[in-house]
């Protein structure tokens, strides 16, 4: 039996003419098969049409418009740049991570631990070699054109959260691309740093400020800071906390902590 | 396409021509499509986020070559796809998509009702039989049957003849409706009454 094989998809979506219509029924009529075949593929369309929309996790898209500004706008590097380009880099990292900790999963798998624990390692050693928290490598500035809120703030909060717990452990490959192609494109951070300490914020030995970025907070310019705070002396943070300041005058707009 | 919003190709011109908030539009414009076939096709949110930002940024680097000669979105699908396959190929592993941490989930709305929590439940279970479909195929019933893209865009994007996409969306309908048969067959009890004849097989 010849089965009408190239008319079956038009069939199941009802997009055939009448004629062509017919003769798949005629054949339906006789073959078993096909039958099976046009009712597990309807069965399929309706649980395809049934999938959620899925929303697109935070910051995903963002070492791409970074990359975007930074073709666009070429800078040269200043000389003595290793550092900061290396707290840049843990900061890009993290950034690519803030999607990742958004949704986070218990994976097990090797690959999703060792991209969780990159940031803390590339942080490590972007600090090793500084005498002393004054020197603390400040991370870049991450502009985000977005609007975020509390839930937002609190998946900061936790992402640093689980990236202080994680072990730093030295991974070869979890730094990857995009995340090269973003770490020259973060803002120059001073602005910013001064506006958390005016606002009261601490950043020395037991204060370690870990990510910084500016977007709208609830419609207001702002900066948040998220910090690892602890005992200091190099020992594991005990909460991450997250300033949240106006851009304009460096109010104090929300705080928020989470232990780690 | 209404004639309101700007057309991609203007916007890839601005952004040429050194405005980089055009660029920022073009991917806010289509991040949701990149993201949502990604996620369908690697079956795990890491992958999708890396294929995601694969696509965009293989987009940009491109985009001084792009010549309007493929819709943009198509362009753009493609080169998305491409950047899922190669995971695929990287990460020949068992998806993991269902094992996430509930707690940090995408917001998703709350089960209002147990009907709604079955049928949550039950797009997971659509997503882990999707992934039993093989590549060539799952992809075809993505565009086709996810995005309701035309088969001749689904031929564009997977570079196939329109002919492959009908026998593909045909034979990966079938697959799947069978792996979601044998992954829930409580969910479909009507399917199984002797008068469907669909147990021949």
């Amino acid at each position: 039996m010849t089965h009408p094989e190239d008319l079956l998809a038009e069939y199941v979506d009802g997009t055939l003419s009448g004629q062509e219509r017919a003769v798949v029924d005629e054949h339906l009529s006789t073959c078993p098969t096909c039958r099976e075949e046009v009712a597990s593929a309807t069965r399929a369309v309706e649980a395809l049409a049934s999938l959620p929309d899925v929303p697109v996790p935070f910051g995903v898209t963002e070492p791409v418009l970074a990359e975007a500004r930074r073709l666009a706008h070429p800078t040269p590097k200043p000389a003595r740049a290793r550092l900061q380009w290396v707290a840049g880099l843990a900061a890009a990292a993290c950034l690519v991570l803030v999607a990742v900790v958004v949704v986070p999963r218990l994976t097990g798998g090797r690959d999703g631990g060792s991209a969780v624990r990159a940031p803390a390692a590339e942080a490590g050693a972007g600090q090793e070699g500084l005498e002393g928290a004054a020197m603390q490598a400040t991370p870049g500035l991450e502009v985000l054109d977005e609007d975020l809120d509390d839930r937002d703030a609190r998946r900061l909060a936790k992402g640093a959260a689980r990236e202080a717990l994680a072990t730093p452990q030295v991974t070869d490959q979890a730094v990857a691309t995009p995340n090269e192609a973003a770490d020259q494109a973060l803002a120059e951070p001073n602005e910013a740093v001064a506006c958390l300490v005016a606002s009261g914020g601490a950043i020395d030995d037991r204060h370690v400020l870990v990510r910084l970025l500016e977007a709208r907070y609830v419609g207001t310019a702002a900066y948040f800071g998220v910090f690892h705070e602890g005992p200091g002396g190099g020992r594991p943070p005990e909460r991450v906390v997250v300033w949240v300041v106006s851009k304009s005058d460096c109010a104090i707009l929300t705080l928020l902590s989470q232990n780690v | 396409m209404s004639a309101s919003p700007e057309r991609d190709e203007d916007l890839i011109r601005r952004y040429l021509d050194g405005d980089v908030g055009a660029f920022g539009t073009l991917v806010e414009r289509h991040e949701r499509r990149v993201y949502a076939l990604a996620l369908r096709m690697t079956g795990r949110e890491e992958d999708a986020q890396d294929a995601t930002q694969e696509a965009f940024l293989s987009a940009l680097r491109k985009l001084e070559g792009f010549r309007g000669e493929a819709a943009f979105t198509t362009w753009l699908h493609r080169v998305t796809m491409n950047a899922c396959y190669d995971l695929l190929r990287k990460r020949q592993r068992a998806p993991l998509l269902h094992e996430r941490d509930e707690e940090d989930a995408p917001p998703r709305p709350e089960p209002a009702s147990p009907d709604h929590a079955d049928a949550v439940d039950l797009s997971v279970d659509v997503q882990r039989a999707l992934l039993e479909v093989p590549p060539d195929f799952r992809a075809t019933l993505i565009l086709c049957d996810v995005q309701d893209l035309p088969y001749a865009e689904a031929a564009a994007i997977l570079n196939v003849p329109v002919g492959t996409v009908r026998s593909r969306l045909h034979r990966g309908r079938a697959a799947l409706g069978r792996a979601l048969q044998a992954s829930t067959p409580r969910e479909h009890p009507e399917a199984s009454g002797p008068s469907e004849g669909t147990m021949s097989r």
